[in-house]
């Protein structure tokens, strides 16, 4: 668990220390543009390197300042670590762990595995499927490395057969990129499914604990739209395949699009068969979509020994005080949370909180 | 300078400045070799390798083996099969592998005019030297296609660890196709 966090350098920030001293979770109120998503920002960048939002590092540095430097200190089973992580203006990083330096994120990432949600998260149900791709891959390459790489690798045949269909004048051009399409497209949509099957028990088990719905049974279902949705299908699942882009052949050259596969799946949430995403209010997708994330976290962490942490900024706008009564206690229960917000009428709904409010960049008790 | 492979900004003004300390003559001689071997070099027109002459010394060679066919995407390859001293057949080079993000299609390949020499050669063995990348693959399958009429052997190089590495840190695709091609001992 995260037991202090040092940041000096960041954006707004010059120079602060979070200390969560007895307490379990961290509670920021300020108003907006004083410097509250650049505090949960910084804590992210210590484990992933990477900012959840700037894909440019340069950016989070101030102009005037050669570095950012974040620091945090946690414990494993009793025992102490601390880490450091240098970002320079040039774009390099230095990672320290217990002083020692080392070059990867992977360590740190495993030893407090965190994730970082904003009010976006209500995209996950109520936006378009790529965001649900997105998220899904990224859960599934974080419980499986091999993944990462399939995908890819797919990605890249995927971007040579595009490019065969736009320049080619032959529309059997497209086969040799085919055929190595239908093993990896395999492997990817049955590493999903195993990884969704994960999450749907989770969410049923915490779904049924809170109450927020009235239901008997929760379904993470996997839509293969190209092939036609059905789940009994993916025994043949390359069979299917292969049949899918023979018959789509000219389809897929007149439109100069690759149509099939699994970079066009999506999938949903059905309480007793009711989309979560047409039958429910906004309230209740975010809160799901939350709980999501929640279950992730948690999927993620029981593989090693650290304990999750969630980045909550502003995420539970449009839910009910009721609703939030319980979700965040619940939260709390099986991760520890930095919750920034805009005022302290949260502040009771989270359990065992040090609070904290920031001014232009400044943090101070109370 | 920085328009060459591998070479970044820094090490480019490196070279630069190493030149500049250089006397007159050492820079002299440098630039009229290459300017010399680049006019001099030449594809064989047999195997397309690069060559002095019109067939390059391996084609000329007799002591090599006429029955196997070693088919590489660049010269540079033919080079790093020859270091292993463990080939002694013939080489083709296709000039590339099949890409259309880079404009390369199979037209473009060296392709017609290995069938060609499949059509009028002695060869009993084909080996398939391709990178294992996205392009080599689709470079396989394609040969593969082209190559199913001739009823001569063909084969792919092995996939795998490489020699001194360590398991651990080998990636999962490579320890997979390693487990494939796992042979008996």
């Amino acid at each position: 668990m995260v037991h202090k966090i040092w940041i000096k350098q960041h954006r707004n920030l010059e120079n602060i220390m979070v200390s969560v001293n007895q307490s379990r979770n961290v509670y920021v109120y300020g108003l907006n543009n004083q410097g509250k998503t650049n505090f949960l920002e910084a804590v992210y960048m210590c484990a992933f390197g990477r900012s959840p939002q700037e894909s440019e590092i340069n950016h989070c540095i101030p102009l005037d300042k050669p570095h950012s430097v974040m620091g945090v200190a946690y414990d494993i089973d009793g025992d102490s670590h601390q880490a450091y992580v240098k970002f320079s203006e040039t774009g390099q990083k230095e990672i320290s762990l217990d002083g020692q330096v080392i070059t990867s994120f992977r360590s740190l990432q495993k030893q407090i595995p965190m994730d970082y949600v904003s009010a976006d998260v209500i995209r996950l149900f109520q936006g378009y499927p790529d965001t649900r791709r997105r998220d899904l891959d990224q859960f599934v390459g974080q419980l499986d490395h091999e993944y990462t790489a399939i995908l890819k690798r797919y990605s890249q045949v995927l971007k040579q057969k595009s490019a065969a269909l736009k320049e080619s004048i032959n529309p059997s051009s497209v086969d040799v990129w085919n055929d190595q399409l239908i093993p990896l497209a395999e492997v990817l949509v049955n590493r999903r499914l195993l990884a969704l099957k994960q999450l749907s028990d989770k969410l049923q088990l915490f779904m049924d604990e809170l109450g927020l719905v009235e239901f008997s049974k929760l379904d993470c279902l996997y839509q293969a739209k190209s092939l036609g949705d059905a789940l009994d299908q993916f025994p043949n699942y390359q069979e299917k395949l292969k049949q899918k882009l023979k018959e789509g052949r000219l389809k897929e050259w007149h439109s100069k699009q690759c149509l099939y596969g699994p970079h066009r799946d999506d999938f949903s949430i059905r309480f007793d068969g009711k989309s979560l995403t047409n039958f429910f209010s906004r309230g209740i997708n975010r809160a799901v979509s939350l709980l999501v994330k929640v279950a992730q976290l948690q999927i993620l962490s029981n593989r090693g020994k650290g304990f999750p942490l969630l980045l909550l900024d502003d995420a539970l706008a449009e839910i009910d005080d009721t609703n939030r009564s319980k979700l965040l206690p619940f939260i709390s229960a099986h991760t520890q949370i930095f919750y920034t917000t805009t005022d302290r009428s949260d502040e009771n709904f989270l359990p065992e909180c040090m609070v904290y409010q920031i001014k232009k960049g400044v943090l101070s008790n109370g | 300078m920085a328009k060459l492979p591998s070479v970044g900004k820094k090490s480019a003004q490196r070279l630069a400045f190493h030149f500049l300390s250089q006397t007159q003559d050492v820079v002299d001689q440098l630039a009229e070799t290459m300017v010399r071997t680049r006019r001099n070099i030449r594809y064989c027109d047999t195997c397309f390798n690069i060559s002095l002459s019109e067939r390059c010394h391996i084609c000329s060679d007799a002591g090599r083996d006429e029955h196997v066919l070693c088919v590489v995407s660049e010269p540079r390859d033919v080079f790093s099969v020859e270091r292993t001293h463990h080939y002694h057949g013939h080489y083709h080079v296709l000039g590339g592998l099949i890409s259309p993000l880079d404009g390369i299609h199979p037209e473009v390949l060296r392709i017609q005019e290995l069938v060609e020499r499949l059509r009028s050669g002695t060869f009993t063995e084909i080996i398939l030297a391709i990178n294992p990348t996205v392009e080599g693959d689709a470079t396989l399958l394609y040969l593969n296609s082209v190559l199913a009429s001739f009823q001569i052997k063909t084969t792919k190089l092995a996939y795998g660890l490489p020699m001194g590495g360590d398991i651990e840190y080998a990636d999962e695709l490579t320890l997979q196709q390693a487990f494939h091609g796992r042979t008996g001992i």
